[in-house]
């Protein structure tokens, strides 16, 4: 063969196979466009591409059920977008809280609740979610904070490794960076304890949390799944949107940061991380090993994604723990920040306290995120709410590692398969031993703790009711928590319980006879301060006191915190809005999360106070004021596929038509993180009401198609909800309750009940889609549950042992237990499950293909 | 080139050498034994700190790092920044807001070559080619630098950069200039010297990161030791040999007369060599008998900048005196995604990347004004830099572009007392003529200069950084040289 005629066939074969492979590309189809053709409605898990051919769970979208009947039209006003971390965390953390107890608690207690799709909605789905939006938008891809790079932790592991890396010589070494442990050294490992393929883009989850930011995305959100990916060198279609992977432009604009950290602030993120990091951890998955694909193990976490997330997150919060030791603590004029030994202090010798503001003097290193150079202090008075929020925080921590003990606290992590060093736990508690001194030593008048103390006045002489409920709850938290271990400080347990009931007691002291309380108190005088028609005092003082009765079981508690909840239901609830007026009086409600979160956090403590048979009226408001005050209020500014945006936002900006948009569309030339605006107006007062029309923001235009259907209950039906203001009934009357544990690991005592006619009609598949399937799937794939597909083979024993009894610690609810559904709901859906669930998908699914 | 210009040039490039050799000297035997024999950091505690707790006792004083823990950290972030601090976003000469962590050290060489020539010479921001159009300047500017930063540890008193800057210059004058442009004389002005400037200590001191606010600040406060000379003349023991054409008894001063000209007096010239200054080439010089001799008044001393016959002060390595200098730089570092110029998909296909630009980059703005005073009766008059850069890496962690403007605002220079002047005239008749007087000794720069700069920076290690600049010149002065082109290259190496 001729030279020329060799070239021109290589070149011809060249073009074909080029072709081929070119054609080849383009017929895969996209992501984007598998979902405009449908494909993600048919299912409620992801499976993420791992380069090296395993198939990652990941959980899903949801399909949201009809909610018409709880939303009324509101005329509301977004005032201000801005998410600040103090009052927006607060409400996470009381979100969070709520889902766990309904969705676990409430099933344990046996609640009312079987067949109720829309408080299932509420519990399992949008507290979840909208609570993980906020510590996903906020915590780790705002950058809304230092990142965990650069925390404590690493530099300590740094030189460790320095250290041992050190032989006779060392001429050559150099020491390693904190990026150089962390991403180098620590995650490699991680990942392949959770079977996460790769680390998220431009995650920056945060150690040291700054105050305030503008929550508008910086650039345009990534749907494309193809990409390459710089730690396999692989370029190739993950199976999930880009933006799952990617938060480059999930970011906040920096310059709008707030980078003050806000002592509050700090805690309640750190509270926030430590519920999630025992949530994310409550059980381990099985998938391909990813070190031999062929072979399945068990790894850390409910799935990847939340294990990898878990672990970011509890070292998220060591990190904040071990940074406050050893740098926050505020000398006694106030003037500068160091560390403290926890176990030598002593407040007389002279005090050691964390003070309400600091001003990091951050530096950018080059291609890393900011880190801290310095830290000055801003405000160095101590506030009640701030070290009530870290004892909260601290003590959860301490109870946390002995919860995780052996599966990620361990005694020598990371070989034998831990994540941190078990004996972690003796700083957190160290901290918190200081809390609780600190609060006697400085925040105390007369028995009261009292909001300020400064270097320069002391004690201050006035105290809220929102410190007075952090106070209590916190120290509650340092009761109930601190008893674990080998407990080696009885006597300051002793003191918080008694700072604990002298602070309850002093709500009792000051409750007006309607049982009202005012905006905060002079101590110890009791007189009034501040307004004394707030909606939101009268809610805090309830979860604080139910705290109170927590520790104490002295029902006087729960009796002012019943009559509180009368006057908040025959005063301040707006049947028509749904709402509970923030100021008696006002034609205008204004609700920040602060409001939010003191409704939804003291709702949730009551319903654990009455009796089951005056629940249902209780859940039915809850719900209504749930999905008005935070769906329809434009509250909540964006969400995510995981509460009803099934098409990522691709095919509809609001799939399902609750008028809160996918957050690409949200507001801004980009979109907006899925979180709270922080205040919204909603103008109860018609036409005529000029204050609302004088307030500045932006109307919310909630589209036409939001579906309005609720019927308005007469008066009389509305005092359902209200609660008789009588002792416990005694034995013989009611049935007795045993004390409960709940899913965060209290144990509360649980008052005598009416027994409740349980049981219906429903077939099994009914019982299945009303009950099971907002976790499970409608095909029983497993969303935030288990997939049902291996166990449906298992016998029917086997199968209905587990609705029947639950397995609690792992987040599946006693159905069984408290009675929620009857045994034979339990058998109809077992015998669902086992016969017709899957013939059913199968066929549904072999007619869609 | 001439021989004697190559010799120059050797002797130039031999004696930067061995300064060279000097400065590496003291790196390697001063610098690198000074940090070597600082401890490291974990040899400082005492063996009771390695317990089975370091977490306990961290921020105490027998934890790790002492009862200060942020210093510690500072030290750790150290390692951090030698890898991280953006070599590929600082810029390539211009300044920045950036500063070296605590304990760091770096060392510079760059050097910056221009010639100036007849065109490169202004007054009245026009080029000034009736008396520089046969003058040539060529200047070597090489620094020597060695930063050091380091932090107090105290409120307000953190992130410090310490910078000793010793300059070296190399000027080699050419050819000859007419003398207030009058065509018939030509001063030979040859000059040539290799000094050591006026070496610069720095201290400058981040005021805000970026971290804390939309941009970094930094502000810098100089002192100029007067360690350059002021006092470089020209050759020939700083005597000036003027060339004229041979025109005999035109001037009536040529040939031996040594008498001094008479000052004010008219002289007129032969109309055949008469032409308008400044317009066209001195006509037929080279084919002239030309004549030279020393300049006969004045015993031949070039004092158009000083009795004795020194070079104009911006072509001497110092200022003889002490000096200062303040100055003040921005920095605003753009993170990934910053700067989207449009929505995805929003480009056409091969320009998608632009969507995201600049991404990763960082402007730079800022300015720096020398103090200068006077001394031996020469004021140099203060200099204000002022410049603007814009780096982006385009080649992952190796290469970045940085375009830059920098400009230079030059007081006007003094010279105190007079000197005799030729300048062209006419005499009664309307004949041209030259005339003397003895006038104050003029400035010779003054006004803004400015450039622009793309400037290729290559970090092949984050340590390490090299760049090559040219620098353009596109704003000329109102008065004195401004070279049309720099070509600048540096090395840094941070340790």
């Amino acid at each position: 063969m001729n030279y020329w005629k060799r070239d021109v066939v290589g070149w011809i074969v060249a073009c074909a196979l080029l072709a081929g492979a070119s054609g080849q590309s383009l017929a895969a189809e996209s992501f984007v466009e598998k979902v405009k053709r449908g494909f993600p409605h048919q299912f409620g898990v992801l499976h993420m591409n791992a380069p090296d051919g395993r198939r990652i769970s990941w959980k899903g979208p949801t399909r949201q059920p009809d909610l018409s009947m709880y939303r009324s039209p509101l005329e509301s006003k977004i005032l201000d977008r801005r998410w600040y971390t103090n009052p927006g965390f607060y409400l996470a953390n009381e979100e969070m809280l709520t889902s766990e107890a309904l969705t676990l608690d409430a099933v344990k207690a046996g609640f009312p609740v079987a067949h109720d799709p829309q408080l299932w909605w509420i519990s399992a789905q949008e507290a979840y979610w909208y609570s993980r939006y906020a510590l996903n938008a906020a915590q780790a891809k705002a950058h809304m904070g230092v990142c965990l790079v650069h925390g404590p932790y690493w530099t300590l592991k740094a030189r460790e490794l320095y250290r041992k890396n050190r032989l006779n010589r060392d001429r050559g070494e150099r020491v390693p960076s904190n990026k150089d442990i962390l991403m180098g050294r620590y995650l490699p490992l991680y990942y392949q304890r959770v079977g996460l393929p790769r680390v998220f883009d431009d995650a920056c989850p945060t150690y040291l949390d700054y105050t305030s930011g503008d929550p508008h995305l910086i650039g345009p959100t990534t749907f494309q799944d193809t990409f390459e990916d710089p730690q396999s060198d692989k370029k190739f279609g993950w199976g999930v949107p880009g933006y799952i992977l990617d938060f480059a432009n999930s970011r906040w604009s920096y310059d709008s940061i707030d980078t003050t950290i806000d002592m509050g602030g700090l805690a309640q993120v750190l509270k926030k991380k430590i519920i999630w990091t025992h949530y994310f951890f409550h059980s381990d998955h099985i998938e391909p090993s990813p070190a031999d694909p062929t072979i399945e193990v068990t790894l850390l976490g409910n799935d990847s994604d939340e294990g990898f997330r878990g672990i970011a997150l509890i070292l998220g919060a060591w990190n904040t723990i071990l940074e406050v030791k050893a740098a926050l603590f505020a000398d006694p004029e106030g003037k500068a920040v160091g560390g403290i030994n926890p176990f030598v202090y002593d407040p007389a010798k002279g005090l050691r306290y964390l003070p309400h503001q600091i001003s990091p003097n951050l530096v950018l290193l080059g291609d890393l995120p900011e880190r801290v150079w310095a830290l000055d202090i801003k405000d160095n008075s101590s506030q009640l709410w701030d070290q009530a929020s870290m004892l909260w925080a601290t003590a959860d921590f301490y109870y946390t590692v002995y919860r995780l003990r052996d599966r990620v606290f361990t005694a020598n992590p990371p070989v034998d398969g831990g994540i941190l060093e078990f004996k972690t736990r003796l700083t957190a508690r160290g901290i918190a031993n200081v809390l609780v001194k600190n609060l006697e030593a400085m925040h105390r008048r007369d028995g009261i703790l009292v909001s300020t103390w400064t270097p320069d006045h002391g004690v201050g002489d006035r105290v809220s009711v929102k410190d007075s409920m952090m106070a209590v709850v916190g120290l509650k938290e340092y009761v109930d928590r601190l008893e674990w271990g080998d407990d080696p400080e009885p006597e300051l347990r002793e003191k918080a319980s008694d700072m604990l009931t002298a602070q309850a007691d002093f709500l009792l002291r000051v409750q007006g006879a309607d049982g009202s309380f005012a905006q905060g108190y002079r101590v110890p005088t009791g007189e009034p301060i501040g307004e004394t028609t707030l909606m939101a005092p009268q809610f805090w003082a309830i979860r604080g006191l139910i705290a109170a009765y927590h520790v104490t079981e002295d029902w006087k508690y729960v009796r002012a915190a019943h009559k509180t909840w009368n006057l908040l239901n025959a005063n301040y609830w707006h049947e028509p809005s749904g709402l509970y007026r923030s100021r008696l009086g006002d034609e205008t409600i204004i609700y920040t999360p602060w409001e939010i979160g003191a409704a939804v956090g003291a709702m949730r403590e009551l319903f654990f106070t009455v009796s089951l048979d005056r629940l249902q009226p209780m859940l039915n408001r809850f719900k209504r004021f749930w999905f008005q005050a935070l769906d329809n209020s434009g509250r909540q500014m964006a969400e995510d596929f995981n509460t009803g945006e099934l098409s990522f936002g691709i095919v509809s900006h609001d799939e399902d038509q609750d008028g809160i948009p996918h957050f690409a569309w949200g507001d801004g030339k980009y979109g907006i993180a899925p979180i709270p605006a922080f205040k919204v107006a909603i103008n109860i007062g018609g036409a005529a009401n000029t204050t609302f029309s004088g307030l500045g923001g932006e109307i919310y235009e909630r589209p036409s198609y939001v579906k309005m259907a609720y019927v308005p209950r007469s008066a009389e039906d509305q005092r359902e909800v209200l609660l008789p203001e009588v002792e416990p009934p005694g034995k013989g009357k009611l049935a007795e309750r045993e004390p409960m544990e709940r899913f965060s690991g209290s144990i509360i005592p649980l008052p005598p009940t009416r027994e409740t006619a349980r049981g219906s009609k429903h077939s099994g598949a009914e019982i299945y889609r009303l009950n099971c399937a907002i976790c499970h799937g409608d095909r029983g794939e497993g969303i935030m549950g288990k997939p049902l597909g291996k166990i449906s083979k298992a016998r029917r024993e086997e199968i209905k042992a587990v609705p029947m009894a639950g397995r609690f610690e792992k987040g599946m609810p006693p159905w069984g237990v408290g009675g929620v559904l009857t045994e034979a709901e339990i058998d109809r859906v077992v015998d669902y499950i086992k016969d017709e669930l899957f013939r059913k998908a199968k066929s549904k699914t072999a007619r869609s293909e | 080139m001439n021989s004697y210009r190559i010799q120059m040039q050797m002797w130039t490039w031999m004696k930067s050498l061995v300064l060279f050799g000097i400065a590496l000297w003291l790196v390697l035997v001063a610098v690198i034994p000074l940090r070597a024999a600082e401890p490291a950091p974990e040899e400082k505690q005492s063996p009771e700190d390695v317990t089975e707790d370091e977490f306990l006792k961290l921020g105490t004083e027998k934890g790790i790092g002492g009862k200060d823990w942020m210093k510690f950290e500072r030290k750790q972030i150290k390692f951090q920044i030698e890898q991280f601090i953006p070599p590929l976003l600082e810029p390539a000469f211009t300044q920045s807001a950036f500063i070296l962590p605590p304990n760091t050290f770096r060392v510079g060489f760059a050097g910056r070559f221009l010639t100036v020539d007849g065109n490169d010479f202004f007054k009245d921001s026009d080029s000034n080619t009736a008396q520089f159009r046969n003058f040539e300047v060529e200047r070597q500017f090489l620094d020597f630098d060695l930063f050091y930063g380091f932090d107090l540890n105290r409120k307000y008193l953190h992130s410090f950069t310490l910078r000793v800057n010793i300059p070296i210059q190399n000027t080699m004058n050419e050819g000859f200039v007419h003398p207030n442009g009058v065509p018939l004389l030509s001063a030979i002005t040859e000059a040539s010297s290799l000094e050591v400037g006026d070496v610069g200590i720095f201290l400058k001191k981040k005021l805000i990161d970026q971290a804390n606010f939309p941009f970094g600040v930094a502000m810098v406060g100089a002192l100029f030791l007067p360690t350059g000379s002021n006092n470089e003349k020209f050759t020939n023991n700083g005597k000036i040999q003027f060339i004229r054409p041979d025109i005999s008894g035109k001037l009536g001063f040529v040939n031996g007369n040594v008498a001094p000209p008479p000052i004010g007096v008219p002289i007129p010239i032969d109309p055949v060599a008469d032409f308008p200054p400044g317009t066209g080439p001195f006509p037929g010089l080279a084919n002239l008998p030309q004549v030279t001799t020393p300049f006969p008044f004045n015993n031949g001393v070039f004092n158009r900048f000083s009795d004795d016959g020194r070079l104009p002060s911006v072509l001497q390595p110092g200022t003889g005196s002490v000096s200062y200098g303040v100055g003040l730089f921005f920095t605003r570092q753009f993170l990934q995604g910053d700067f989207i110029v449009g929505a995805e998909g929003a480009l056409p296909r091969g320009f998608r990347d632009l969507e995201r630009w600049p991404g990763r980059s960082a402007f730079h703005i800022g300015a720096f004004h020398r103090f200068n005073f006077e001394e031996d009766g020469i004021d140099p008059g203060d200099k204000t830099t002022f410049f603007t850069s814009f780096v982006k890496p385009v080649y992952k962690d190796y290469l970045s572009l940085d375009l830059s403007f920098v400009g230079f605002y030059q007081e006007e220079d003094s010279y105190k007392g007079t000197f005799i002047q030729p300048q062209l005239t006419t005499t009664a008749g309307g004949a041209p003529a030259v005339i003397f007087r003895e006038v104050k000794r003029p400035p010779f720069v003054k006004g803004i200069s400015g450039f622009i700069s793309p400037s290729l920076i290559f970090s092949p290690d984050p340590q390490i950084r090299f760049t090559v600049s040219p620098l353009i010149r596109v704003i000329e002065p109102e008065l004195g040289p401004a070279p049309d082109f720099v070509i600048r290259a540096g090395l840094t190496v941070t340790f």
